[in-house]
């Protein structure tokens, strides 16, 4: 039943029709090797790790093997590997398309190489489009479906339907879910977050991620008039660029430790510019805030900092303001203790990271060179204690992986 | 009819869609309902459902869940909360739970509701298949700490895969306003006065039998110890935990399975 939030580079709004999927079947300039590649790429831009994934495969090993993520042939067999042969007919192809979906997964991906399913099984064409959210469509590469839940009817089949038929709580999703327009989507040649996310979707994803766990921060604190907002830290604008277009009508302060990262703010995104310190009772900050963004700064910190900043924060908030700040949770703390991510640890320095969280609700180690600057592990009930420390501060939402499926969100609200 | 984001650029059209009131509320109240003949003020009544649907469509977007199927009302009483879930989700199959039988019996009849005689042990509830989202108000408030696991692993096996579960909790704000002696909620001094040294000694957990009522009382907890308690169920995700999120008195904690 779960709803991917993730929409691709070249979102529904653009999405390959049937009629383009099937001309362009066997039509890409692409070699095979360059297909799979671009394929992966296209499902770490576009699906949050972890996700379980039905590729339509006819067998072939590279094409199940996305990193970081759960892919399956489709269809598959009962022992779990490619089923050796295609649905018989439509009805069949839907059926096991339900099948997957109730066996827990959340997307089916139809390489370029698989586009012909779409003309020769059209029940099944049918089925996806009004049922399921089209999140990727290249005629080159792939077609991209999530499969966790009903979703509104694709824009081109949308002047067949009333706007009655679609339900309040889709109507709600679906703007939830809608991106801003106008995102500036200039980068900064020394924008490390740019240089390493891997692929530049992947970049610009962080911002719309952002804003929906802010918007759904403010939609139950019941504020609507944005009209001051701080993003610290803001690095070169990775979620700030987004919060810029999403409350074009706000002034926006950008504020980090890293000048350069500020200045291009300022100078390229239309940001107020705050130059950061390690002590945050230096930091110039003039509130009050409407909104104060806080994506990976506390993940980064040790128990005895946290105070501080929160004081700041809770300082230049006014009431009926909200502060959103992301924190390392259960699934990064799964992912350290599997090794499925070291985060530039040693194994030595993990061990008595998870150790010291399992004893305490938190832990950190510094990383390596780097004195005060490291990877913290926090529980909700070691947060919630800090956050008792801050009178006047309610809880609006802790929301496990609520940051693109990652790192934990902490929504608060000050009261007075 | 929703406003692209593009002509607004604000929250404006989402909080509209959000507020909204959900219309098409069933009226027929019971007359043996105490939760309307204790305080009988329909408006009140009403807008305890409405506050419920807001809280369940705010976690749905957490979760990014799509619309119900299945949906299990515990305890459903005479159905103040299902009736506008029945009105918000007209396509769903709506299960009525409670040790009240009269209250089940009248969910059925005249909420459309499917019938299941609640338990003291969960263990003993004949609930049927999966649900994809289970309200449970006011429960957990009143029970002992050593109860809430039975409840919790009960609604964990009867969720579908991602499917929601909606409880709710007397948070930090009720323990203030006993603290503070502003309300008292009809216990008595003495009761409360040892409800809050309770919960203040108990690790954020305090919990008093109503008298005559062994087994059901009432209970405080802090959000950290709710927390701690989930946390004993790896397949529960926690999507929202909400101070005051239900009628801006009882908190509200959002977790779905896993899917």
């Amino acid at each position: 039943m779960q709803r991917s939030s993730v929409i691709g580079p070249v979102s529904n709004r653009a999405g390959l029709t049937r009629q383009e999927a099937g001309s362009a079947s066997g039509s890409s300039d692409l070699s095979y090797a360059d297909l799979t590649r671009r394929i992966r790429e296209i499902v770490n831009a576009v699906i949050p790790p972890d996700a379980s994934i039905a590729v339509v495969s006819k067998g072939d090993e590279e094409l199940v093997d996305p990193h970081g993520h759960r892919a399956r042939h489709f269809p598959e067999s009962e022992k779990g590997g490619y089923a050796g042969h295609y649905p018989a007919d439509g009805s069949e192809a839907v059926a096991l398309v339900e099948k997957a979906r109730a066996n827990g997964v959340h997307y089916l991906l139809l390489p370029q190489t698989a586009f012909w399913w779409v003309e020769h099984y059209p029940e099944l064409a049918r089925h996806l489009d009004q049922r399921y959210r089209k999140i990727h469509a290249d005629s080159s590469t792939c077609l991209i479906y999530s499969l966790d839940s009903l979703t509104p009817p694709e824009p081109h089949l949308q002047s067949h339907c009333s706007s009655a038929s679609e339900s309040r709580l889709e109507q709600l999703d679906r703007l939830l879910l809608e991106e801003p327009s106008g995102v500036n989507r200039q980068v900064s040649p020394y924008d490390l977050m740019y240089k390493g996310s891997g692929h530049p979707e992947r970049y610009f994803r962080w911002g719309p991620e952002a804003l929906r766990c802010i918007e759904l921060a403010l939609l139950t604190a019941g504020k609507v008039d944005i009209t001051r907002i701080l993003d610290l830290p803001c690095g070169h604008g990775r979620v700030l660029r987004t919060l810029r277009a999403a409350f074009p009508e706000a002034e926006v302060t950008a504020c980090d430790l890293d000048r350069d990262s500020v200045d291009f703010c300022a100078e390229h995104l239309g940001a107020v510019p705050v130059y950061s310190h390690e002590l945050p009772h230096k930091i110039e900050l003039e509130g009050p805030f409407d909104v104060i963004w806080c994506g990976s700064l506390l993940t980064h910190l040790n128990h005895d900092r946290w105070p501080g900043w929160l004081e700041l924060f809770s300082s230049v908030l006014s009431a009926g303001s909200v502060l959103v700040f992301s924190v390392h949770g259960r699934h990064m703390i799964e992912l350290l203790r599997s090794r499925e991510l070291r985060m530039g640890l040693t194994d030595e320095r993990i061990d008595e990271l998870l150790r010291d969280h399992d004893r305490e609700g938190f832990g950190y180690r510094d990383f390596a060179n780097q004195d005060g600057y490291g990877v913290s592990l926090s529980s909700p009930s070691w947060i919630w204690r800090q956050l008792e420390q801050s009178p006047g501060l309610r809880v609006l939402s802790y929301t496990e992986r609520g940051w693109w499926g990652l790192q934990d969100t902490v929504a608060v609200l000050r009261e007075s | 009819m929703a406003v692209p984001r593009e002509e607004t650029g604000t929250l404006a059209p989402l909080r509209a869609l959000l507020e909204k009131q959900t219309t098409g509320v069933p009226e027929l109240i019971s007359p043996n309902d105490t939760m309307f003949s204790s305080n009988p003020n329909s408006s009140y009544y009403f807008s305890t459902g409405q506050s419920a649907l807001r809280c369940i469509k705010l976690a749905m977007l957490g979760a990014d869940t799509g619309e119900p199927s299945r949906i299990l009302d515990l305890p459903s009483g005479h159905g103040r909360i299902l009736r506008a879930l029945r009105a918000a989700f007209p396509q769903a199959e709506l299960t009525a739970c409670d040790i009240n039988r009269d209250g089940v019996d009248f969910c059925a009849q005249a909420l459309g509701a499917v019938p299941v005689y609640s338990h003291e042990d969960p263990d003993d509830i004949e609930l049927m298949g999966a649900f994809d989202l289970i309200f449970c108000g006011s429960l957990f408030t009143h029970l002992d700490a050593d109860r809430w696991p039975g409840f919790l692993e009960l609604f964990q096996s009867h969720l579908s895969s991602g499917g929601l579960l909606v409880f709710t909790t007397h948070g930090r704000f009720v323990v203030e306003r006993l603290r503070s002696g502003e309300v008292d909620y009809g216990l008595g001094a003495d009761f409360v006065t040892s409800l809050v040294t309770e919960f203040d000694q108990g690790n954020g957990f305090g919990y008093r039998d109503y008298p005559s009522y062994p087994g059901f009382g009432f209970s405080l907890t802090s959000p950290g110890w709710v927390c701690t308690r989930l946390w004993k169920l790896p397949g529960l995700q926690l999507v929202s935990f909400t101070e005051r999120g239900w009628n801006q008195h009882q908190d509200v904690v959002a977790v779905r399975l896993r899917p």
